[in-house]
């Protein structure tokens, strides 16, 4: 049980910057992020390419150019669909699909279709749990985490993310500018994707360009599980609640022996179940409210 | 008492086509409300966006805007900023500048962020919290809740939020009942007052000119010669 309980802390915390990210930009900002994808492999592929750079140094200094590295990669991937999107005009659902191609071919170029750290000090072990050696690092990530994003979703730009989904021709009216909102959103999203994205290829023990296929689906049905738990805008408990829940379901599935490969199947049918549920309730929460 | 003149003012889009307007001559004074009307394509939105600063730049725009005694310069149709950015408007849809799945108080806070919102707390507000009171709208209440009269106040405290000298309105009852047009048009007349304000309002609507006749009515036709101002007084 106890197990079972670290197994799903650990998941979850590893994904927590990537449900965060999507938390902004799919449920806050209610745009259809599939950039987010490219920034957690192309985060990921940054990082560890910096990593032999630094690994041999103290882990004072190499942690945070280790951490800049994948959050760096994802802000390159955010700016890029975010620019096509305001500056190219472009509808963001294809400057993200664009995004994505362009941050195929720039991977491969970089690192190949694949990049061990095998060879290098796991920079995430801290050994006070026997068999979970990196649970509480990714615990100070999440503590860190979340307290920022307690304080961001109080301030003016947390707020405007947030007024952003609810209704884009507010800021006209104001003299406020939407594309500086739009662009600082993705950008914050797709760089918390990175590092996500990095925290995933340390704990695995490599990097490839396809480690980041279904991760928005996990996002999505993360954060309506976690919507339909919790429903507050503007609240970092929802993405937190979401993912736990999401983690605790696949681990109970596989205790009663069900295959992970039939997952995602699971999860587009969660999706479902929960919108139709919240149709027949005929709720105030509509599939808008929920956020995707 | 500031005056806001409008001195003689004619503009087209083109040289090819005729006059919106043809040298009007209009006074407006603060603390005192306003009514436009005149058919369609006449020039009143128009006008607001000359006294914005947003009107057309290749258009053809003639005459003066003298605002408190000063001479407000114009250069590409606009006029200067030093007005412009205190001009406010309440577009006809107010529903485009309100948050609904936010309370009254985040609304107003949001009204006045900055173009490039900072990562620091939401300013605290600035105007008058005690004149929506008076029309029984609760800071803490969610926007859903309100009725359509209410959220049309909520909108004008919202643009109110930043230094303000002359609110433009345009239909802001179009789509409110007899007793919610009753109470934006009692709301707008004290905010006139105390804010010593001028608020200029669009309408199609000739009995609500009639019923609050205390204020003035300016009616604007498109014919280039026949072009005249009509003023009611009280």
């Amino acid at each position: 049980m106890v197990e079972t309980i670290l197994i799903i802390a650990e998941q979850a915390l590893l994904h927590f910057p990537l449900i965060l990210g999507a938390y902004i930009s799919v449920s806050l900002m209610k745009v259809p992020d599939l950039s987010i994808e490219s920034a957690y492999v192309f985060g990921a592929l940054c990082a560890s390419t910096a990593l032999p750079f630094v690994h041999h140094l103290p882990s004072i200094v190499s942690i945070p150019i280790i951490i800049c590295a994948s959050l760096s990669g994802g802000i390159c991937v955010g700016l890029t669909s975010s620019l096509l999107t305001q500056k190219a005009h472009i509808p963001h659902l294809l400057s993200s699909i664009i995004t994505i191609g362009i941050f195929h071919g720039v991977s491969q170029l970089i690192a190949g279709v694949y990049l061990s750290l095998s060879g290098y000090k796991n920079l995430l072990t801290i050994e006070i749990i026997p068999l979970h050696p990196e649970l509480p690092f990714l615990g100070i990530i999440f503590i860190i985490c979340t307290l920022i994003a307690i304080y961001f979703f109080k301030t003016e730009l947390g707020y405007s993310l947030a007024v952003f989904g609810n209704n884009p021709n507010f800021f006209a009216n104001y003299g406020i500018s939407s594309s500086y909102i739009f662009m600082i959103g993705i950008i914050i999203a797709n760089a918390l994707a990175g590092l996500s994205g990095y925290l995933f290829a340390q704990s695995n023990g490599f990097a490839d360009i396809n480690m980041g296929f279904g991760k928005l689906l996990l996002c999505v049905t993360a954060l309506i599980l976690g919507k339909s738990i919790h429903h507050k805008t503007l609240s970092v408990i929802t993405p937190i609640v979401g993912l736990f829940g999401y983690f605790t379901l696949q681990q109970l599935l596989l205790k009663v022996g069900f295959d992970l490969r039939y997952f995602t199947a699971v999860q587009a049918l969660v999706i479902v179940i929960i919108l139709i549920s919240h149709y027949k309730k005929n709720e105030s929460l509509n599939s808008d409210h929920l956020g995707v | 008492m500031k005056k806001l003149i409008i001195k003689d003012m004619s503009f087209k889009f083109n040289e090819q086509q005729n006059y919106f307007f043809h040298t009007i001559n209009i006074t407006f004074e603060s603390g005192n409300t306003y009514f436009i009307q005149g058919k369609n394509g006449v020039g009143k939105s128009t006008l607001f966006s000359i006294l914005q600063g947003t009107a057309p730049r290749n258009a053809l725009l003639v005459g003066t805007v003298v605002y408190d005694n000063k001479e407000c310069i114009m250069r590409n149709n606009c006029i200067d900023q030093q007005l412009s950015s205190h001009v406010k408007t309440v577009v006809q849809n107010v529903n485009t500048m309100i948050v609904d799945a936010m309370t009254v108080e985040e609304n107003l806070k949001l009204a006045s962020l900055p173009m490039h919102p900072r990562c620091k707390p939401l300013s605290s507000i600035i105007a008058l919290p005690a004149i929506m009171h008076e029309f029984t709208i609760d800071p803490l209440m969610n926007v859903e809740q309100l009725s359509g009269g209410q959220k049309q106040i909520l909108a004008i405290m919202m643009a109110l939020q930043k230094p303000t000298q002359i609110l433009l309105l345009d239909e802001p009852t179009a789509a409110l009942d007899e007793k919610n047009t009753h109470m934006v048009i009692q709301f707008l007349n004290t905010l006139a007052q105390k804010m010593d304000l001028i608020i200029i309002i669009i309408t199609h609507d000739k009995e609500l000119t009639q019923t609050y006749a205390q204020n003035r009515t300016i009616i604007i036709k498109k014919d280039i010669h026949e072009t005249r101002t009509i003023t009611f007084s009280s």
